[in-house]
């Protein structure tokens, strides 16, 4: 069971094209539907506890599934099975880009490749924040979240100030709302 | 150089602990860790480290990882990275598999993750404004910045294919313009 699960999820990182939440696709399709590990409720537990618990979600997504199926070994085994083929494509990669970075040719690459993925992370921003602000409803003034914004407008504001010249660290930030909403529904 | 190993290993420990969410949500804690911090590397290296991590299987959060730590000290710093990232979910989720259920079904806890969402995407948006001053210097870049968005935002495009589509334009015109270099 541990052998497979590492062979399943060396798949599934192999296959993982463009980002963590493509691993769920894969998962499903492999895991539930092909060989059953998993059941479709349980599927839906992987996808809600990966987005719950801290880490990237692939990685989550990973070690859950290992440990329902074969306990902490399980967990292991998945993460490792996962994490291969990205490690040793990475290491190709970086070993290139180190070796290479200097290059006229490499430096044209990379100077395209920055603001392209600066655009990319503005339309992760853009796509985060309006589920946030409308939780996948109708965008409309009515339908907006307010205390969504209100935390959002708080945490902005916290990460340009500083304080003894140092600005706040973004782990605080997200740390010190997590606490607040925990207490906040605590003391209702 | 075990400091360093240390050091590479605490940091993504700390960042991953703190990662809720996919993808993007691990930029800012990351470049305040690695840029700002540590001065390990400049932004414009954060953002080719994400590029090369895109353009690879995987998730995005653990290939940067492993570069972050491929460049501060070789193949070894990418270990410590790695083990780094993949503890935290490893023992929260081994601990939380035997009552996960009710953790799900927690009010406070989902009133915690509620308030959590809107100051992770706060901390997106403020990295996308500090990277953004920092790296677009002319109207091209601006240019390829806006092409990318409207890839991902409007078409959904794979980030991966977009990541591959730049690298190859960056390498063509490279090629017709040899000496340019594209800057």
């Amino acid at each position: 069971m541990i052998g497979a699960l590492y062979f399943e999820f060396f798949k599934i990182g192999l296959f993982s094209v463009g980002g963590g939440y493509s691993s769920f696709a894969l998962i499903q399709h492999r895991l539930v539907e092909e060989l059953g590990w998993l059941t479709p409720a349980e599927f839906t537990d992987v996808l809600t506890i990966s987005q719950m618990t801290p880490g990237p979600i692939a990685i989550n997504a990973a070690t859950f599934t290992g440990v329902k199926t074969a306990g902490l070994l399980g967990g292991l085994a998945a993460t490792a099975g996962y994490i291969t083929a990205p490690a040793c494509v990475v290491s190709i990669l970086a070993h290139m880009y180190f070796k290479y970075k200097k290059m006229d040719i490499m430096q044209g690459v990379m100077s395209l490749l920055r603001p392209a993925v600066l655009g990319l992370i503005f339309s992760a921003a853009v796509s985060v924040t309006t589920l946030v602000f409308w939780g996948g409803r109708q965008i409309s003034l009515a339908a907006l979240d307010v205390k969504s914004v209100i935390i959002f407008a708080i945490a902005l504001f916290a990460l340009s100030v500083k304080i003894r010249g140092k600005k706040i660290s973004p782990v605080w930030v997200v740390a010190v709302s997590g606490a607040a909403g925990f207490l906040a529904a605590l003391l209702k | 150089m075990s400091r360093r190993y240390f050091e590479l290993f605490v940091s993504s420990f700390v960042i991953s602990a703190f990662t809720f969410g996919g993808g993007y949500a691990i930029v800012p804690l990351f470049k305040r860790k690695f840029v700002d911090d540590l001065r390990l590397m400049s932004e414009e290296e954060m953002l080719n480290l994400i590029a090369i991590a895109q353009a690879a299987p995987g998730a995005m959060a653990i290939n940067t990882a492993m570069l972050a730590g491929y460049k501060t000290a070789g193949l070894g710093g990418a270990a410590c990275a790695v083990v780094g990232t993949v503890l935290p979910p490893l023992v929260v989720i081994s601990a939380v598999s035997v009552f996960y259920r009710r953790l799900r079904d927690s009010y406070a806890v989902s009133a915690a993750l509620a308030a959590m969402a809107p100051a992770v995407a706060a901390t997106v948006a403020s990295a996308v404004w500090s990277l953004g001053r920092g790296v677009i210097k002319s109207r091209g870049g601006a240019l390829a910045a806006l092409a990318a968005f409207v890839a991902a935002a409007v078409f959904r495009v794979n980030v991966m294919y977009i990541v591959l589509a730049f690298a190859a334009a960056g390498f063509v015109s490279g090629f017709l313009r040899p000496g340019r270099g594209g800057r």
